[in-house]
């Protein structure tokens, strides 16, 4: 199989050149072929709509296809008219977190240190109670104007307070709890839930006088519930609605909901997850659900958790976005069981007009019984993001090795330039000193890319450049059809670049193993030093450093995992993206890994293979005659 | 020295000072005629290598004029890489490119500086190749030959430029006894053909039996010059030393 062989000469040189146009129409096709989308433009079931503010948003209301109001920290109070396109600022006259805010024919907020703001429909104004904790919750049964009305509102400590027409009474020595109370909901005037820490749910029937305990189901009595809702049933005779369902939500991805059958009034019968499946998927918080009926509603919470149920809770859609990974959502609000909105921490809002629902995917959030069937499942996206990587990685690593032979042939040159210093000696002969542009050029590039790390290099090329004009589209080169994403043209400069720093140090090495007598030898017979260079000395030291080539190779293959930190679809940023969706971090990190692992090994032999076909016979340790 | 044929190659007052002080010629001046071959011998550090590798500039001169014909080779208007393929040149340490054939090495300076098409480069190439005896081993890479074999090859290379001096820098230096012989039956075929030369070497047997005109040099100068019969007969006391040295 070497290349010593006498009827080998030809073909070894060929096949090798084989090789090297394979793998050049190998890079154009990849460098030309469809394009993908950049991730940051899939249509999705939400859109985001963001409020530019660093304050975490505590509570949503929609007021109707297109309004909503949102409330947060230090006071802050939002109103939306167009879906979240624009946001402006209302008045709130105070600093402190505001938590909750409600409607019936006013809307009512309230927040820290007993705030209460009512907005008569110009201003909001200021009913904060004397006396009261921080307000979590509200629930407004009836409201005719302030004069006339029933609210109740929940706080820590075990406080509920009661608007009756005219002042606050507090009821929170009835409540017969110390527990904050995080929510609170009543469907008419007299029938109420409250919910709240270390699994507290409170039930009364006469207008809050009187409170009872509902035992939450066994399973459930250690985690805090977040949010509750009842949803009720109103006759046509019957002025207020009589309670049909409440649903709890809380810690650990529960979503708990109860019926009463017959005369047994709610609370008692509780619907539970069967034992072995939990169909929100989730350990994460859920903090607030929101609905049309106790078959669909959605629910969010922590770790960028958004769900929608259509069948009463058995089974949930997930709706996370990827771009809100980290973040926590607090709040959701629907109207009309198709517009809603959605608020997190740090401005984060989403807005629907369908459901929530991707309308290219419907994939439910099922989970998955075994690693095989979750492989299957994750496959597909794994393999368009190995197919990204590889994307990446060819042509950097033939950027690398070009600037590498590059820079390295400039610093072994020998072209000096004299620069004179100030004025000539008295005896007429300059004070000069050489210099190498190229070699200072050389110097100053893999100075610069191997004394910064990697991560900060891609983020300069992707983030900062485009500040100062320049996008790495190569639009102007390419045209408007064929233009690169930018995260993926980025991405491969960047690589590229660093790759280069790496490679031009190690062919540096390899020339400078090779015998200065090489280069003599070549000179004498009249080649030039670049022929020399070409036809002598490169040859030579490649074949010498191709071990450490290779180690650099796989270097840049997993460095590549870097690119998913500007946005574009590789294979880690895949992995990630099937986490958000499915919540599988322990499988799909481990496919992850198995597909760098196929990578890297195929890459490793196919060096392995070159350096034996490449060797030359006679030369070095471990060759033959 | 005749009137009539210019000399191939003229070296003028030629100083070398390295950087560092070392001041390793200090004024030698000879000219080398048409097929005649220079000997030059001398003790380490004399500095006779250092004189071989300015006439093809792989050393720049301090001073002095070296001139091809009439070209001055270490003039800076010079095309040094055309002067180059003039001249062949032979290493001690032999110097054939290793990731190359045998036949590859030959025919690289015919087809990248001569632009000889394959067909023709492979032509000459084989032709020179048995001049020094290595037809079979053109398909050979230098790793798999003997010391010998890798010098003849090296000749080779360089005369298949078809250069107008040949220049030998101790050429069996680096080889066993059994092996010189092969080598120096190469050289004397060149001889033979009328190549001019000039030869750095230790094998004062071999400098009386081909040399045209001898040099001795001692610390950077030229002590002693002369027809082979100067070797019978030194004059100074120096090269006496040296030859009864050598013939220990």
């Amino acid at each position: 199989m070497s290349c010593g062989k006498i009827s080998f000469k030809n073909s070894c040189e060929r096949s090798f050149t084989i090789i090297f146009y394979a793998l050049f129409l190998l890079l154009l096709l990849l460098f030309l072929g469809p394009n993908l989308e950049a991730e940051e433009d899939i249509v999705t079931g939400w859109d985001q709509v963001s409020i530019l503010t660093d304050n975490d948003l505590n509570d949503v209301l929609a007021l109707n296809e297109t309004a909503a109001f949102a409330v947060g920290e230090n006071g802050k109070i939002y109103q939306t008219l167009d879906s979240g396109g624009n946001w402006s600022e209302e008045t709130s006259g105070t600093i402190q977190d505001l938590n909750a805010i409600e409607f019936n024919n006013q809307a009512i907020a309230v927040g820290d240190s007993g705030t209460v703001l009512i907005n008569d429909g110009v201003a909001w104004i200021d009913n904060s109670i004397n006396g009261a904790g921080n307000l979590y919750d509200l629930s407004i049964p009836y409201f005719d104007s302030f004069a006339d009305s029933v609210i109740f509102v929940s706080g820590t400590g075990g406080e509920i307070w009661k608007w009756n027409n005219s002042s606050w009474e507090d009821l929170s020595n009835f409540t017969g709890t110390t527990n904050d109370i995080y929510s609170v909901d009543f469907v008419n005037r007299d029938e109420g839930f409250a919910v709240g820490a270390d699994g507290l749910i409170i039930a009364t029937i006469d207008g809050g006088l009187s409170w009872e305990v509902r035992d939450s189901p066994e399973d459930f009595r250690e985690f805090s519930f977040y949010d509750v809702i009842i949803f009720g049933y109103k006759g046509p005779n019957d002025d207020e609605a009589s309670p049909v369902s409440v649903i709890i939500v809380g810690e650990n991805g529960t979503v708990i909901q109860s019926s009463g059958t017959g005369p047994t009034a709610i609370g008692y019968i509780w619907k539970v997850p069967s034992e072995n499946s939990h169909p929100t998927n989730t350990t994460s918080t859920i903090k607030s659900i929101s609905g049309s009926s106790r078959f669909k509603f959605w629910i969010v919470g922590d770790d960028n958790f958004v769900a929608l149920t259509e069948d009463g809770g058995n089974s949930f859609y997930n709706q996370s976005q990827s771009q809100n990974l980290g973040s926590d959502f607090t709040a959701v609000s629907f109207w009309d069981s198709y517009f809603g909105f959605a608020v997190g921490e740090e401005g984060t809002v989403m807005y629907t007009d369908r459901e929530g629902q991707d309308p290219r995917i419907l994939d439910t959030a099922e989970s998955y019984d075994t690693f095989w069937e979750y492989a299957k499942y994750a496959f597909p996206t794994l393999k368009e993001g190995m197919y990204n990587t590889l994307k990446i990685i060819v042509l950097a690593i033939f950027m690398g090795f070009t600037i590498g032979v590059t820079l390295a042939v400039f610093k072994t040159s020998q072209f000096n330039v004299r620069i004179p210093l100030s004025l000539p000696k008295k005896d007429g002969t300059w004070n000069y000193f050489n210099i190498n542009p190229l070699k200072i050029f050389a110097t100053i590039y893999t100075d610069i890319f191997r004394n910064t790390p990697l991560l900060v290099q891609f983020f300069f090329i992707y983030f900062g450049l485009v500040q100062v004009g320049i996008d790495l589209t190569f639009e102007s080169i390419l045209g408007p059809e064929r233009a690169l994403e930018r995260a993926y043209g980025s991405a491969v400069v960047a690589l590229g670049l660093n790759s280069g720093a790496y490679q031009t140090e190690i062919i540096r090495s390899g020339i400078q193993a090779i015998p200065s007598g090489q280069m003599e030898a070549g000179r004498s017979i009249g080649l030039t030093y670049l022929q020399t260079m070409r036809y002598v000395v490169l040859p030579q030291a490649i074949r010498i450093v191709i071990p450490p080539l290779g180690n650099e190779t796989i270097n840049l293959v997993l460095n590549s995992a870097l690119a998913s930190a500007i946005g574009f679809g590789e294979l880690t940023r895949r992995g990630k993206l099937l986490i958000s969706l499915t919540f599988e971090t322990f499988w799909t990190w481990t496919l992850v890994l198995m597909f760098y692992f196929v990578i890297t090994y195929t890459l490793a032999n196919i060096l392995k293979y070159l350096e034996k076909r490449l060797k030359i016979p006679g030369l070095g340790l471990g060759g033959e005659e | 020295m005749s009137e009539q044929e210019s000399p191939v190659i003229r070296v003028k007052n030629l100083e070398k000072i390295y950087t560092g002080g070392v001041h390793a010629v200090k004024g030698v001046s000879f000219d080398v005629l048409p097929k005649k071959v220079v000997v030059i011998i001398g003790s380490s550090g004399s500095g006779k290598s250092t004189v071989l590798r300015c006439i093809n500039r792989l050393i720049e001169p301090t001073e002095g004029e070296i001139f091809l014909e009439d070209v001055q080779i270490n003039s800076p208007s010079t095309d040094i890489n055309e002067i180059r393929s003039e001249i062949g040149m032979v290493f001690q340490s032999f110097e054939l490119f290793m990731h190359l054939k045998v036949l590859d090495n030959v025919t690289l300076g015919l087809t990248k500086v001569r632009g000889y098409s394959k067909g023709k480069a492979e032509d000459i190439a084989k032709d020179v190749l048995a001049k020094v005896d290595m037809s079979d081993k053109i398909d050979v890479y230098p790793g798999q030959l003997s010391g010998g074999q890798k010098q003849r090859v090296a000749i080779a290379r360089s005369l298949a430029m078809n250069p107008k001096v040949m220049l030998f820098d101790e050429p069996t230096s680096a080889l066993d006894p059994e092996l010189i012989g092969s080598v120096l039956e190469s050289i004397k075929g060149l001889v033979a053909d009328g190549m001019t030369m000039v030869i750095v070497t230790h094998e004062i047997g071999f400098a009386k039996e081909v040399g045209d005109w001898i040099i001795y040099m001692d610390e950077g100068q030229v002590v002693e010059a002369g027809p082979p019969e100067i070797i019978g007969e030194p004059k100074t006391e120096r090269m006496k030393k040296f030859l009864g040295q050598i013939l220990e």
